[in-house]
């Protein structure tokens, strides 16, 4: 597969602070989660994607070309930026219009356009005629989904999309996205919101201090990580029993005990052995599961592994 | 449209041109100014300076026929009358290059320059939409993100204070020079004034360009909507105000006002002290009528410091374009 975004030996720096420090990696086209604390890195890299910013050295291409002063491309990405970015003053179907002319898209498309987008993200349409610095901050986001989607972009960069917005806005904006990425769109996706990224991305990129941590699709990061051990949460109505089973089986590397609450939390030391003896170990120790959980698959997981 | 169901499809129509897309910057830039009233009001005001001008040169050129109805009816208020104006009339039939050429080139010097300061108020009041507001809000980043570069953003932006300036003063300064001359007695009046409207276009056109790009530097310095109206206001009578302490304490101050140096650069280009002497020399009456000018004034009409005033419009540019490349360009 062609990669989307590629970088080689970036670096971007801002006068003695290293803002990305010579990081080479490909984004594929789908739907990648960008992951790491403040001052990680990413929004700088965000912005040399979007063409805001100009690599310090080595080079960064979108569809194989360079962003920096590249309008031609800028038309084929869609950037939604962290924080307001709306003029108070206008409405949004006043701002969207004004956004589509610049975009390129013609007169008498635009005011169509832009009305279907706001549909779209679900600006209900009793607000349309308000100001949008009478706005929430979860509408406002959606105007900032909007006008990223509004010129049909192939790839769609969004910078915390999810802040502002409440558990329902939070669902219909993972749906949407979604949604764009069945029809051929990809995305890439910054958040501080594991959970939220977890459940979107399949593919993620983590930097830390202007490095690229990790990069690749959840199970190729997981099998990368040395020591990995894979953490198990059984509710079951003998706890003890079974960690004495398991045990005895010398398949564990080390369990929590909460009996009380009839949970067993295991530690196992090789995975895959663990899991093809799982279901006979289960059967032989007799005792009844109600629910197992997986505790190291998360992202937070990934993210504390690498990171750490 | 694509969009009006839930599939989603690249756009792969007619996109409009990159000159249509700063077209569109500065278009909005403009409606966005008109949005406050007061600088409606400040346009109508313009239009109708520019109206009162142009009856004002209607006026003048009635003068000039000698079977005018205003040329009728002053030379029945009296015999003395009648002959004076007879007399003044022929001197100025006689030498239509003074006549239409050099009045208006003095009449538009003055309207140019002393119309200058409703534009000055006008482009204040319009420094918020110009990069301030997007600035505050940060939607300057949405704006890069599309299909323009920060080049074309301040293009667009620079057409914005352009028009605003074309609104309230380079139009109706213009519209009077068309109009006056529309309504005069025979055609030959556009070509005997051409060189005013040569030298008000060279005036105008070169200070829109200026005050385009100080309001520019100015609008970026903050992202306060109050401050940056505040900070060229305070700039603009501040420089007004020291010009006559300056002249006898140090001269060169003088130069950090900008309308100062646009007056002088005025001079200049209208050629003011030139023309008044070539007036004197042709015709009489005016001679009579210039005759107390004081030597100091005729000085300084025919000798503008250009160079000292260029050099201060430069480092006022030079400063704007910095402020702007701090603000507004991206790294």
């Amino acid at each position: 597969m062609n990669a989307l975004i590629e970088a080689q030996e970036l670096s971007r720096w801002y006068g003695i602070v290293m803002g990305l420090n010579n990081v080479t990696f490909q984004i594929e086209p789908g739907l990648t989660g960008l992951v790491g604390p403040n001052g990680a890195g990413k929004s700088t890299l965000i912005q040399i994607i979007t063409g805001q910013l100009k690599p310090s050295s080595g080079r960064l291409t979108v569809f194989g070309l360079e962003p920096w002063n590249n309008p031609a491309l800028l038309r084929r990405i869609g950037y939604c930026p962290e924080g307001e970015a709306v003029p108070k003053e206008l409405r949004p179907l006043e701002w969207l219009k004004g956004l589509g002319l610049l975009s390129g898209l013609r007169p008498d498309e635009v005011e169509g356009r832009a009305e279907a987008i706001l549909d779209k993200v679900k600006l209900p349409r009793e607000h349309w005629g308000k100001r949008l610095g009478q706005y929430s901050k979860g509408m406002k986001q959606r105007v900032k989904l909007g006008q990223g989607l509004l010129h049909e972009p192939e790839l769609l960069v969004l910078d915390e999309p999810m802040n502002g917005l409440d558990p329902m806005g939070r669902q219909e904006m993972a749906h949407t996205l979604k949604e764009l990425c069945a029809a051929g769109v990809s995305i890439l996706i910054s958040s501080h919101i594991l959970a939220e990224l977890e459940a979107l991305c399949n593919n993620i990129l983590v930097l830390n201090w202007g490095r690229i941590l990790a990069s690749g699709s959840q199970k190729e990061i997981r099998s990368d990580i040395k020591n990995w051990s894979e953490e198990l949460e059984i509710e079951c109505d003998a706890p003890e029993k079974l960690a004495q089973h398991l045990f005895a089986a010398g398949v564990l590397a080390g369990f929590d005990l909460s009996a009380e609450d009839g949970l067993l939390r295991i530690r196992v030391k090789d995975a895959a052995a663990f899991y093809e003896r799982w279901t006979g170990l289960l059967l032989e120790s007799g005792v009844l599961v109600h629910a197992i959980r997986s505790r190291s698959r998360s992202l937070q997981n990934i993210y504390d592994k690498v990171t750490t | 449209m694509p969009l009006h169901d839930a599939h989603y499809q690249h756009w792969d129509g007619l996109h409009t041109s990159i000159w249509g897309r700063r077209r569109v910057i500065a278009q909005n830039g403009i409606s966005a100014c008109l949005r406050a009233k007061l600088l409606r009001y400040v346009v109508l005001l313009s239009w109708a300076g520019g109206l009162v001008m142009a009856a004002f040169l209607f006026f003048l050129g009635q003068v000039l026929v000698p079977d005018s109805l205003l040329v009728r009816w002053v030379t029945q208020i009296s015999p003395d009358m009648r002959v004076f104006v007879r007399m003044f009339t022929s001197w100025l039939v006689d030498h239509p290059e003074v006549s239409v050429g050099t009045t208006q080139n003095v009449l538009f010097y003055y309207y140019g320059v002393y119309s200058m300061p409703v534009c000055i108020v006008a482009l204040g009041m319009a420094l918020p939409a110009l990069i301030t507001r997007d600035l505050a809000s940060n939607a300057i980043v949405i704006y890069s993100s599309k299909a323009v570069t920060r080049g074309d953003y301040l293009l667009g932006k620079f057409c914005t204070a352009f028009g605003v300036i074309t609104l309230t003063w380079l139009g109706p300064v213009c519209g009077a020079w068309f109009i006056g001359n529309l309504l005069a007695p025979n055609w030959s009046f556009f070509w005997h004034s051409r060189i005013a409207l040569l030298h008000l276009l060279m005036f105008g056109l070169g200070s829109a360009a200026v005050l385009s790009a100080l309001a520019l530097g100015v609008s970026a310095v903050s992202s306060r909507e109050k401050s940056t109206p505040a900070l060229w206001f305070i700039w603009w009578v501040l420089g007004f105000a020291i010009q006559p302490i300056a002249v006898h304490t140090l001269p060169w101050l003088r130069h950090v006002s900008f309308g100062y140096d646009l007056r002088q650069s005025a001079l200049a280009v209208f050629h003011l002290g030139r023309e008044l002497q070539t007036a004197e020399d042709s015709i009489p009456i005016f001679g009579q009528m210039l005759s107390h000018v004081s030597q100091q004034t005729r000085d300084a009409l025919n000798h503008p410091t250009l160079g000292g005033s260029v050099l201060g419009l430069a480092l006022m540019l030079l400063a704007a374009g910095l402020i702007i490349r701090k603000r507004v360009v991206p790294e």
